[in-house]
């Protein structure tokens, strides 16, 4: 039982760094194309409040738990 | 007090009377006197002499409060070193020195950097704590350094943990520094004046103008008005509130301060601001706060470059600002 507690613990630990890497990734391949559409935006933050907006989906999608009491 | 402790108090020479501006004269009964005569204790913790240069009218309720968080139990500063403050101040300041440094903590040894500060020279840190920052400073350009916190429990600390005699400890007010006009070569503050109230910002900033020397410079870390897209404000939206606002120090986002009002607020002390760096976006504050820093330099670098296009625009959790006065 202990065991089987151990290895969901870090099956879950394994399984948030791959979406942290993931989200990262996109993060990284997206930057220029955000940084140059905010250079050349009439309302640079317009495109900060987009990305804003899907920063919010990827914290949701990591930690769902960190939210739930909200949600509820 | 014997006269071996005054002598020790080797910032005499440019400590003030802050009602008066006056020099002050130590007595025999541990008190500092102006000669209008105005009053301050002076204390010695272990060996190392402070004066209590309070002024006794100037207490109000955010400055009686930021006391309280300062001094109570539950201060992350008063378990920090707990023990063996000495130690801990040594640890911190090697640490540093060699480099290994959190993230914001490389803002502040660039910050150091452009002070140009040498041996002669002396440095003030408001809202000094422990006087962690004032001690690396000083290790890093062997300048002096006097420190001056509101609280006493922090002073009392800054004494014990002091690594060296070339740093000082006071308590005070900072919006009544009781320090001579133009006597120092740098001021920092790092994580304090978003504490003070606006009003109160304006006075220390006045303040800071008047006791930097023609030349001078200053750096300051503030907690910032403009932190729209950062991970707390980004958690705070949303969590209606429940997570991501950082109130355990006494931190009122009525007291943050804008980067403009910043400058237009130096700009009428009489300083010139020479850059402000917006640090602490999204990502860079996800590692200082969720990783705690554990993560490797080059990491960091790639996150700080991914917070661009916010910092780049002055969206940040806080930003360093670098002044300095119009010779």
């Amino acid at each position: 039982m202990l065991l089987e507690a151990r290895m969901r613990r870090r099956a879950a630990l394994a399984l948030t760094y791959l979406k942290f890497s993931l989200v990262l990734s996109v993060e990284v391949a997206t930057a220029p194309v955000i940084a140059g559409l905010a250079r050349r935006a009439e309302s640079p933050e317009a495109i900060l409040a987009l990305q804003n907006r899907a920063r919010r989906l990827a914290l949701r999608w990591l930690c769902p738990a960190y939210f739930e009491r909200q949600d509820r | 007090m014997s006269d071996a402790a005054i002598e020790r108090l080797e910032s005499r020479e440019v400590l003030r009377c802050p009602v008066t501006r006056e020099p002050l004269r130590f007595d025999a009964e541990a008190q500092a006197l102006c000669s209008p005569g105005h009053r301050y204790p002076v204390h010695v913790e272990q060996g190392v002499p402070f004066a209590d240069l309070r002024v006794a009218s100037s207490a109000d309720g955010n400055r009686e409060h930021q006391r309280a968080v300062y001094e109570s139990e539950d201060s992350r500063y008063l378990r920090e070193g707990e023990g063996d403050e000495a130690a801990f101040m040594r640890a911190f300041i090697a640490e540093r020195t060699r480099g290994r440094a959190r993230a914001k903590d490389r803002l502040f040894a660039r910050a150091f950097e452009g002070l140009r500060l040498s041996t002669a020279s002396r440095a003030l840190e408001i809202g000094c704590n422990d006087g962690r920052y004032l001690n690396w400073l000083s290790a890093e350009v062997g300048c002096r350094g006097v420190g001056v916190d509101l609280s006493r429990s922090a002073i009392e600390r800054a004494a014990r943990a002091r690594p060296a005699d070339r740093t000082e400890f006071h308590v005070a007010d900072a919006d009544a520094l009781p320090l001579s006009s133009g006597s120092m070569d740098a001021i920092i503050s790092f994580d304090v004046f978003e504490h003070l109230g606006h009003r109160t910002f304006v006075q220390v900033m006045h303040e800071c103008a008047r006791v930097l020397r023609a030349g001078g410079r200053m750096a300051v870390y503030v907690v910032s008005q403009r932190d729209r897209f950062t991970l707390h404000e980004t958690l705070r939206a949303m969590t209606d509130g429940r997570v991501g606002v950082d109130s355990s120090e006494g931190h009122a986002f009525e007291n943050f301060i804008a980067p403009d009002f910043f400058r237009s607020v130096a700009r009428e002390a009489g300083l010139e601001v020479d850059g402000v760096e917006a640090y602490h976006g999204f990502w860079t504050l996800f590692v200082e706060e969720e990783l705690k820093g554990r993560v490797p330099g080059a990491l960091v670098r790639m996150l700080e470059w991914l917070d661009r296009p916010l910092t780049d625009r002055e969206y940040g959790n806080g930003f360093l600002a670098c002044c300095s006065k119009r010779g």
